[in-house]
């Protein structure tokens, strides 16, 4: 496999192998001099036509850490009108000598797009595409679990038992997409809360319980898993309000009281306070795991980078 | 069986067939004992001396070294792992991940670094490892220790102490286990 | 210009039967038909052995270009796409950028004439098919044009709706309707099921559909106007016209090739080759409509030949333009994929569409009959190549797969516009 574009592709035994070797690159992030030079003399470009500093800036610290040439192409919104040819952009991007692309789109399947147009032996990295799937983040949230409950991911990496629970706008979610195959994939079982119109369409196929009682869910969670609701994604009128949203399902202080002191609570980021939680609640509770991600969210990528790029090793 | 050999032999893969036995048991732990004694030796004593061991050849063959080291000299010297994976000079060539962990319990900066294979073959490997040890502080001195050299260098490497130079065929392959050393070849 | 032919040595097959005969054709009217027949002095002979002639495909509302996007059709290219395809009559859509809302832009769109094919016009029934005002029906009517639609945009004024079917009912005019409700599901771009929420896409729910079918049934039973649904995709509302019309009402519908082969699991890959209005369905949908004009129940199939070019369609799947062009390979579809009988295919592909446009005779060969005939191997496979596709804009959907049925040759008012399955132009 050249490319990672969804955590299906990769299956149970890739997403192990991620998390085995993840916990190499962590300990290369410990080191005083965070670096080696397994990728020198590759070239990784970000394509990110929808903004995320942070992604993209993990993926950047990701590829140099691997001592990896980074190229950036950022569309804002003035320089790429919709209808430009993203083809074209790609091309002239590969033109500049590149072994891979990574790639962040507004529109779900841009990526898988992507890799009809680029050269043999390129590999294209989903940073997001859409609503449908970011599998590095997946496998971050999965490592960070791993990493609390146990240690490490280790040599069988295991959520085996961990009720998990995911909180938010669902509908329009590709970390929750991913994190439930990385998460179930693993053993854990998942549990998904959210209002019925921000649950996507047959969601009760997935491998998952639906819940719309977020109250009697909470004390049950090993993992709260909370998602922006967002704002920009969402259409008009699937929610009356905010505010009625918070009442239902945004973890208020009140609410904060059913989460169990043994609890590890997540978020992707950015967090909106007042939102999806009162910004007291992650200033408080012990185990917010939120920095952490971020600092293992480098180290998985520099996993997945590895294995593209370097390794030659086929993990599928 | 050292994967790193299993990985430099062509074809890559396959089972080891062994052909001849190089050094029993009782061999290797005389051999070991001898080059324990001449690293005590070659550094007047084990002050500053860390042994590292490389995955995964190399570590069971360290931690023989660093018990013998113990009951010679009586002193508990600290013992680290280091994956080269990540160094290698050969990354898209042939495949490999890093499976094992690299563990230097202490800073390097000023230590007499002895690094411990199983099989000295190309030098590439080591090559890798003096590149990774970089990492983790300047060394006042890196010496190499290793059971068996099979000859067959490609840079310019060589070990401090040996346990048994062996010359051998590019195609053969060199096996150290608990067992002692046996040499053969891969089989599909 | 030669209008007079010979079809000799082929099988004639009409809604009556297949027979063994000769066809003559004399300026562009059917003369004999018969065992026999020799052609005289300059009649070219078209040879029809091992093949099938039948009347000519008749295609409702493809999108044959028009002013302003020459860069995806041109009629005439359009026109040499149809020829290859057995196609001799096209009703030519009219569309919000090109619309036929007066006598104007009727001799307008008429200027752009095909030589290959035959064009009837379909006018629209309101004004730049926009929300307010009706369109001149009545002109129009007098121009000949007896069929109007509302252009691929429902219109959601239901009382201008309303008005427009009272009106155009007296004037013998057929009502060519897409029947989904617009506000459900708006934005999406495939069919809202388990797809699109593995996908990631928006979809569009069934019941928008089914809802929009509801309404002009019910229209169609409150001012008797004759209501042709377009380009139904689901069994449930396939079934409701099917079923009202069993009842008596002046009401029909027509599928595309492309729904009865695929379904919202081909999406899987946002191949934008796949993104179409109305959206792909699941399987049992697909299955259900297959059925059905099987069994005649659904009585036409149109190709929705939909032209975009190469480069708009290399955007992501939800803002890539939806549709493929399919008039040339419409009964290489039908009778490969679907797997129909040559009968039942040109039942729903000629004499079905034929009779929506007021041709009582649709699919008749007999002396006095216009010349449009196709001469088909009905068996002959074949692999859809852009190269060999004559639109001006190549984005099949069946690229590269193996069809059944090769036009052999294609008779327009007499002439001969392909040849040994080559356009003569």
């Amino acid at each position: 496999m050249t490319h990672l574009l969804t955590l299906e592709d990769l299956g149970d035994s890739g997403i192990a192998e991620i998390l085995r070797i993840t916990d190499r690159f962590v300990e290369v992030g410990e080191r005083a001099i965070p670096r080696v030079p397994a990728l020198r003399g590759k070239t990784v470009a970000t394509c990110f036509f929808e903004d995320s500093t942070r992604t993209r800036m993990s993926f950047e610290a990701a590829a140099k850490r691997l001592s990896a040439d980074v190229l950036n192409f950022a569309a804002g919104s003035s320089s790429l009108s919709k209808g430009e040819s993203l083809r074209d952009t790609i091309e002239t991007v590969q033109a500049m000598g590149v072994d891979a692309f990574i790639v962040r789109h507004r529109s779900s399947g841009v990526p898988l797009q992507v890799t009809n147009w680029v050269d043999e032996g390129v590999s294209v990295i989903n940073a997001g595409d859409g609503w449908h799937s970011h599998p590095t983040q997946g496998l971050l949230d999965a490592y960070t679990l791993c990493e609390r409950i146990h240690g490490s991911a280790g040599e069988n990496p295991s959520l085996d038992g961990l009720h998990i629970g995911l909180v938010g706008d669902i509908r329009h979610s590709r970390v929750a997409r991913s994190d439930v195959v990385a998460f179930t994939s693993l053993g854990a079982t998942v549990t998904v809360a959210a209002p019925p119109t921000l649950l996507p369409a047959c969601v009760r196929e997935w491998p998952v319980t639906v819940s719309h009682d977020l109250d009697a869910v909470l004390p049950t969670l090993d993992v709260v898993g909370l998602l922006r609701v967002q704002q920009e994604r969402m259409d008009d009128a699937l929610i009356p309000s905010i505010h009625d949203y918070v009442q239902g399902y945004g973890i208020t202080a009140e609410r904060a009281e059913l989460i169990r002191g043994d609890a590890l609570i997540t978020h992707p980021g950015p967090v909106v306070r007042g939102i999806e939680v009162v910004a007291s609640v992650l200033d408080s509770h012990p185990n917010v795991l939120v920095t952490r991600q971020v600092t293992n969210g480098v180290a998985v990528r520099m996993a997945v980078l590895f294995w593209l790029l370097g390794s030659g090793v086929d993990i599928t | 069986m050292a994967d790193r050999e299993r990985r430099m032999t062509p074809p890559y893969g396959g089972v080891f067939v062994a052909r001849s036995t190089v050094l029993d048991a009782a061999q290797v732990q005389r051999a070991l004992t001898r080059v324990s004694h001449e690293i005590i030796e070659r550094n007047h004593g084990l002050d500053d001396v860390v042994v590292v061991a490389l995955q995964t050849g190399g570590v069971e063959v360290a931690e023989r070294i660093v018990q013998l080291l113990f009951e010679i000299d009586g002193v508990d010297v600290p013992m680290g792992t280091l994956d080269v994976a990540l160094y290698r000079d050969d990354i898209g060539l042939r495949p490999v991940m890093p499976e094992a962990a690299t563990e230097i319990p202490v800073d390097l900066s000023g230590k007499v670094v002895v690094l411990v294979d199983d099989v000295l073959f190309t030098g590439r490997t080591i090559r890798a490892a003096l590149d990774a040890l970089t990492d983790f502080g300047r060394p006042r001195a890196v010496q190499l220790a290793v059971v068996i050299d099979r000859g067959h260098r490609e840079l310019p490497i060589r070990p401090d102490f040996v346990g048994k130079n062996l010359p051998t065929r590019r195609d053969e392959v060199v096996d150290v286990n608990p067992e002692g050393v046996l040499l053969g070849e891969m089989r599909k | 210009m030669n209008r007079s032919c010979l079809i000799s040595g082929g099988e004639v097959l009409t809604p009556a039967g297949r027979t063994r005969a000769e066809v003559l054709v004399t300026d562009g009217i059917v003369a004999e038909v018969a065992e026999g027949l020799t052609p005289g002095d300059d009649v070219v002979v078209l040879d029809a052995s091992d093949a099938v002639v039948t009347a000519g495909l008749v295609d409702l509302l493809p999108r044959l270009g028009g002013p302003g996007q020459e860069e995806r059709e041109t009629s005439v290219t359009a026109g040499r796409a149809a020829a290859l395809g057995g196609v001799t009559t096209v009703l030519v859509a009219s569309e919000p950028a090109a619309p036929i809302d007066s006598v104007a832009a009727l001799r307008e769109r008429q200027s752009l004439t095909s030589a290959d094919v035959h064009e009837i016009y379909c006018g629209a029934i309101t004004v730049g098919h926009g929300p307010d005002r009706l369109a001149p029906l009545g002109e129009l009517a007098a121009e000949g044009v007896t069929a109007f639609s509302d252009g691929g945009c429902p219109v959601e004024n239901l009382d201008l709706l309303r008005n427009a079917l009272e009106y155009g009912s007296v004037l013998g005019a057929t009502f060519f309707l897409h029947p989904e409700v617009p506000d459900l599901g708006r934005g999406g771009s495939m069919h809202e099921g388990s797809w699109s929420g593995r996908l990631g896409l928006k979809g569009r729910p069934a019941i928008a559909e089914i809802l929009g079918v509801q309404r002009l049934l019910a229209l169609c039973e409150l001012t008797g106007a004759r209501i042709h649904v377009h380009r139904v995709s689901t069994a449930a509302a396939a079934a409701l016209v099917v079923g009202a019309a069993e009842a008596g009402l002046p009401v029909s519908c027509g599928v595309t090739p492309h729904h009865l082969v695929f379904t919202d699991a081909d999406c899987r890959s946002y191949d934008t080759m796949r993104r179409f209005d109305p959206p792909l369905r699941p399987a049992a949908d697909r299955d259900a409509l297959a059925e059905a004009v099987a069994s005649g129940a659904i009585t036409t199939v149109c190709s929705d030949h939909s032209p975009h070019t190469a480069q708009s369609k290399e955007l992501p799947f939800d803002q890539a333009p939806a549709g493929a062009v399919g008039i040339q390979t419409a009964l290489g579809v039908v009778l490969g994929d679907v797997g129909l009988d040559p009968e039942v295919a040109l039942s729903v592909l000629a004499w079905g569409p034929g009779r929506l446009l007021g041709d009582a005779a649709a699919g008749e060969i007999s002396p006095g009959r216009p010349a449009d005939l196709a001469v088909i191997e009905p068996e002959a496979r074949w692999t859809v190549r852009e190269g060999d596709l004559a639109s001006r804009s190549r984005n099949s959907a069946f690229s590269g797969r193996e069809l059944t049925g090769v036009v052999r040759h294609t008779v327009v008012g007499g002439r001969a516009v392909v040849v040994d399955g080559k356009g003569q132009w």
